[in-house]
């Protein structure tokens, strides 16, 4: 081609591509598909006229060459997926008639370059919701289910489930791997985590430093505290190790087979075939022979280790495509995907599973079922957190064996409750020092109790009065553990810790108010500020988790700070959000976390508000006696005590409307189709590693009816979910 | 390297900082690459908990006044105070800087990452911090290297004072999601730096050369792997391999090094395996000096203590940093204001013998301290529960470094007053004078300061 040729050819070929256009047809399909839709449900106050919100979509078009259209079309996109616009009390399209708008909006983004970004967005966990709710579960779709082929690089909980290292001692374990996605809560998503430089390196610095320490015997400095205070500490080496690290000259081969028989199943989960033996062991020759006794293993032992499959699950679905262009995973994936979906052991780990794989039952989805059903019987002994906590408390933590221990369903309502921070937050509201470490074992054992008795589970985590710190109630709990206790011990050692409870419970006071997990004072810190409630956040918590909802992003050049009158209730300080460039988002999430002033920033449940004039703050820890002589003797002043909110997005009569307090606000969340629809997306979320897609839309209708079906058990929702299209197919 | 799908799978598309960081990187490293001056820039951060108290590092009798107005003093007009004494030799190649402001980075008793990134990141990263951006600008074998005695920022009173492995103290980071590890282990750093010239029992030449071993293995492995899979996944495993192909060619350097690691390896003494806490602290001043003669990196990162830490070589092994932040009278009387000083005294004792050590290596004109600023902060700003209106730090060397750094008391008018400034300005000038890309600003602005024109470096100390 000649010069002027090639440059014509350029030109063209870059208009072509840029051109965004609407040809012909396009034209066509934009006046008849999307201007009527416009005509219904935007121009009355987006035309030029009105231009509500300075926007106008009179003259839009759908010329998406144009930076002003794509700018405007990316604006108008956001309001329809987050659902903002149309405003709530006018017209709405249909959740088709949206959707229909979405895609055509993206299609044209694609052509003006901007298709990378909004497709990618939508993997991310925070985008989970925007994916139409109406359209998953109103059953017009039939699309067959599937997930993407993938690797899944290795969670950090994995990662020690390989247990690499013998001991962790004192300190902090340093973990080599974490997560790259941005958001907390749900996070392990295939898709978005990746081992990286940085990931590597930090991971060889780790394996570096726990094969040196089993590589010889080793003495640790002697404890400072404790009973073993001041005596030196011998830590054996690994034997398996030591015998090749050791040996004077060549290690004998049975040594050499036998680690790397045994280290390849450790990192990979799985027996080493013939093949990849011989590479490891001309691999582990050479190390020997260049490097000596320890180097070498120490090299073959992190070439072991670091290998691709130590780091990446494979879920590339094996065999012929079906009808759909779907393959089934095959057995030893499956075994791997049923093992890391309830524990972060690989299925060797794990006999049920092992048993199914190494007789061939792990093929279709019928023996699927079969397998986690078992594995639902047999259930897991209970985690026992090690934290400080009262008597009553480590009763609750140490809750009876069941399914609901398993480490992956216990992770699952850590990260969708997020209770767990509570450990780690300092406050500087008045009261004593956090025991924050001794929050968590009490909601973790609660938890697991409903999960264990698996009978409207969801319903019972959002309101059951069992979350109350009630002298009744446990000492109920300590009648039925001496029951059992009086079965294996002797009957005076059974009645002194009865008696030894019943003296323990005469500081507990009866609460009544709360019910369930939002009410928990885990759930209460977690989501709160240094010295106060936090009811925007505890909102958004609300509309993202139980109402499948979204939150528009805080807008750039804002400075979202409330007054910091101290003399001032945190409602009245909220005042300043009341006008319309600020409630306009913040009616989506305040409503729903300002019943929370039922409770004090520390999770006190609240009888009122009371100021101190000596102090000059609100005071928390006030006693009934304290309260009535502070008033009467006019050192405390009562300020309104507001506890009202409101539901909003879930179209359910007599769900949306006015709440009273936190109570009425649980109360009524737990009897909503879509709280309940939306922490089934956010389980299937979890279980998949991955955002939903409209095509599993007929895994999430099952899911929900295996739930209702059964009178709400969770273990059938996690049946129906782990033998689903979804979880089983590759595409 | 592209800005393909797999870099967005890093996360980085969104966010203000996300999408700016990648062409950022890219024009840093070519910048790099086109250095002219012939000397690396070096920096030594050494990052204390619990706050800097300004009043202690401020000349000896300085009154600042309203402090509405800035004060620029030669430090040679004035004495310095009692615990920066021994920085005496290098007045004039010193700065003080104080009455920055990094309000908007808090943090549960530390900004943690927000402390070096200018961004509210009190969890986990949000964007690269400076030490990491200048160790791209900079490179070397190990593009930056840090040292910390222990992984907690706040930690448990129970626990070693001293670790032994690879630890995340939360300080630093190469960007978002993605923490830099610092090592513990004065012997194990010792090792990864210099043992691949040297005859070590464990860690040394025979095993360094068994590295290429490993990388050609692990290479062939995941190439193998990759084949299997669809194009998508494949990127997955392109960054793996690019993993391997970053350390290979770090190996190569560190070959080429041998005769001058050797040279310049520092003695391995029975320091480097104490568990004494300024032992510890002590022996990686002692690598820092060394790996920086040696070209080994040009950033290196030193968390000074922590706080749990307890300097039970001064008398207080009963007391943390943490409860000397919270006045807590020593084991040995010392109050609160007295125990900080103790303490202080320390750090820069240690800064002083490391800037007498690079002040004794001649290097074009001058010496090694001409192109290397060592830069003494705190990771919460002025006071253990700080409001971080104020942020002192002390800068020591790097007179060669294209700044007006040297021998200065300069104090910015107090927080929203007229004229003064941020944190990210100063670290947006470190950027700039080193060949960092002109940026309007670094990380994110105080929106209680829109008021104020915090656009572009100090002009101050800018050239």
């Amino acid at each position: 081609m000649t010069r002027s040729s090639t440059i014509i050819a350029t030109i063209l070929i870059a208009a072509l591509l840029a051109t965004g256009k609407a040809d012909a047809a396009g034209d066509d399909y934009f006046k008849q598909g999307i201007v009527p839709f416009l005509e219904a449900n935007c121009l009355a106050c987006h035309d030029d006229e009105t231009q509500k919100g300075k926007v106008s979509l009179d003259t839009i078009g759908g010329d998406f060459s144009k930076g002003d259209t794509v700018a405007l079309w990316e604006r108008v996109l956001e309001q329809l997926e987050i659902g903002t616009m149309p405003p709530e009390k006018k017209r709405q399209p249909s959740a088709a008639e949206r959707e229909e708008v979405v895609r055509w909006i993206k299609e044209g983004l694609t052509l003006a370059g901007k298709g990378f970004e909004i497709e990618s967005r939508m993997l991310l966990p925070e985008f989970g919701n925007r994916v139409s709710h109406e359209l998953l579960f109103d059953g017009s779709i039939s699309t067959p289910p599937f997930t993407p082929a993938r690797l899944w690089r290795m969670s950090p909980h994995i990662y020690g489930g390989k247990r690499y290292q013998q001991i962790v001692r004192g300190g902090i374990e340093a973990q080599p791997l974490s997560y790259k996605s941005k958001s907390s809560g749900l996070r392990d998503y295939a898709d978005q985590e990746i081992m990286d430089e940085s990931g590597f390196l930090a991971l060889q610095l780790a394996l570096s430093d726990i094969i040196a320490n089993q590589i010889h015997d080793r003495e640790l400095a002697p404890m400072t505290y404790g009973p073993d205070k001041g005596k030196p500490i011998h830590l054996a080496g690994k034997e398996s190790f030591k015998v090749i690290s050791e040996a004077e000259g060549q290690p004998p081969r049975e040594a050499l087979e036998r680690v790397i028989r045994e280290e390849f199943e450790r990192a990979c989960g799985r027996p080493i075939s013939a093949t990849e033996f011989q590479k490891y062991f001309a691999f582990m020759e050479r190390n020997l022979a260049e490097g000596g006794n320890e180097a070498g293993l120490k090299t073959t032992l992190l070439g072991i280790y670091l290998s691709s499959e130590a780091v990446y699950r494979l879920e590339l679905g094996r065999g012929a495509d079906d009808e759909h262009g779907r393959r089934l995973l095959s057995p030893q994936e499956i075994a791997f995907a049923l093992s890391y979906a309830l524990t972060d052991s690989p299925p060797s780990a794990n006999l049920i599973i092992q048993k199914a794989y190494e007789e061939g039952k792990l093929s279709n989805t019928t023996e699927v079922e079969k397998v986690v059903r078992a594995m639902m019987a047999a259930g897991a002994p209970p985690i026992r957190k090690h934290f400080p906590a009262s008597a009553f408390h480590r009763m609750i933590q140490e809750g009876e064996h069941g399914f609901a221990y398993y480490p992956r369903i216990v992770r699952f309502f850590e990260e969708f409750f997020l209770y767990p921070r509570a450990e780690g937050t300092f406050k500087d509201s008045p009261g004593p020092g956090m025991g924050g470490r001794a929050l968590i074992g009490a909601p973790q054992g609660h938890i697991a109790a409903i999960v264990n008795e698996d009978k409207q589970v969801f319903e019972e985590l959002l309101t059951s009065p069992r979350f109350n710190n009630s002298r009744t109630q446990l000492l109920k709990m300590v009648d039925e553990r001496h029951a059992r206790k009086r079965k294996s011990q002797p009957k005076e050692k059974a009645d002194a810790w009865r008696a030894d409870m019943i003296k323990k419970s005469n500081k507990l006071t009866d609460d009544t108010f709360r019910a369930g997990m939002l009410h928990d004072l885990s759930w209460l810190i977690t989501h709160s500020t240094n010295d106060a409630n936090d009811p925007v956040h505890r909102g958004i918590w609300v509309r993202t988790h139980l109402l499948a909802g979204n939150v528009p992003a805080l807008p750039i050049g804002v400075d979202a700070k409330i007054p910091e009158d101290h003399d001032k209730t945190l409602r009245q300080r909220f005042e300043v959000t009341k006008v319309n460039e600020c409630w306009k988002c913040h009616k989506h999430f305040e409503p729903l976390g300002m019943p929370f002033e039922s409770f004090t920033d520390r999770g006190w449940v609240r009888t009122g508000m009371y100021y101190s004039k000596k102090q000059k703050r609100f005071e928390t820890m006030l006693t009934p006696d304290k309260i009535k002589s502070g008033l009467e003797k006019d050192e405390l002043v009562e300020f309104p005590f507001d506890t009202s909110g409101k539901i909003t997005g879930t179209g359910e009569a007599g769900i949306d409307g006015p709440v009273k307090d936190a109570h009425d606000l649980v109360h009524r969340l737990a009897k909503s189709t879509r709280v309940r629809q939306s922490i089934i997306r956010h389980s299937f979320r979890y279980w998949m590693g991955r955002n939903e897609m409209l095509s599993d839309s007929k895994t999430l209708i099952a899911a929900e009816k295996a739930y209702l079906d059964s009178g709400g058990k969770f273990s059938e929702l996690l049946v129906s979910l782990l033998t689903s299209d979804s979880f089983l197919y590759r595409k | 390297m592209m800005t393909t799908r797999r870099n967005f799978t890093k996360g980085m598309t969104l966010g203000a900082s996300g999408a700016v960081l990648m062409p950022l990187l890219r024009q840093m490293e070519a910048h790099a690459a086109g250095r002219s001056d012939g000397f690396p820039r070096r920096f030594v951060f050494v990052i204390k908990s619990s706050g800097i108290t300004p009043g202690a590092i401020r000349p000896e009798g300085l009154d600042i006044g309203d402090d509405d107005h800035l004060l620029d003093l030669k430090l040679t007009d004035h004495q310095l105070p009692p615990t920066l004494r021994s920085l005496d030799p290098f007045k004039e190649e010193m700065m003080i800087l104080e009455g920055l402001s990094g309000a908007n980075f808090g943090g549960n008793h530390s900004s943690y990452y927000g402390a070096l990134s200018c961004h509210h990141s009190p969890e986990k990263p949000a964007a690269a911090t400076l030490d990491c951006l200048l160790g791209q600008l900079n490179p070397a074998p190990f593009r930056n290297y840090g040292f910390a005695p222990n992984g907690h920022s706040i930690g448990n009173n129970y626990g070693p004072i001293v670790q032994d492995t690879a630890v995340f103290p939360k300080i630093s980071a190469y960007g978002q999601n993605s923490p830099m590890p610092y090592q513990a282990s004065a012997e194990k750093a010792y090792r990864q730096l210099f043992g691949s010239a040297l005859d070590l029992k464990t860690g040394g030449k025979k095993e360094f050369a068994l590295q290429t071993n490993l990388l050609d293995f692990l290479s062939e492995d995941t190439k193998r792997l990759a084949q299997q899979i669809s194009p998508e996944e494949r990127e997955k495993l392109d960054h793996y391999l690019n993993a391997f192909e970053s350390v290979r060619a770090r190996n190569n350097e560190l070959v080429t090094m041998q005769e001058k690691i050797r040279k310049n390896a520092p003695e391995l003494t029975s320091q480097y395996s104490s568990t004494v806490f300024t032992d510890r602290v002590s022996t990686f001043f002692d690598l820092t000096s060394a790996a920086l003669i040696t070209g080994l990196t040009n950033v290196i990162s030193i968390r000074a203590d922590w706080l749990s830490a307890k300097y039970a070589t001064f008398g207080f092994k009963n007391t943390s940093v943490h409860d000397i932040g919270h006045n807590k009278v020593t084991d040995n009387g010392l109050k609160s204001a007295e125990a900080r000083d103790v303490i202080r005294q320390f750090q820069i004792e240690e800064i002083a013998k490391l800037a007498a050590k690079l002040k004794a290596v001649p290097e074009g004109d001058g010496t090694m301290l001409d192109n290397t600023m060592i830069i003494y902060l705190s990771d919460t700003g002025e006071a253990h529960h700080s409001h971080r209106k104020e942020w002192p730090f002390i800068v020591v060397g790097g007179r060669g470094h294209t700044l007006k750094t040297a021998g200065r008391y300069l104090r910015y008018p107090k927080y929203g007053s007229p004229g003064h400034k941020t944190i990210g300005n100063w670290y947006n000038t470190i950027l700039q004078a080193n060949n960092g890309p002109a940026k309007d600003h670094f990380g994110q602005l105080d929106n209680q300061l829109k008021d104020l024109d915090l656009r572009g470096p100090l002009a101050e100390i800018a050239v």
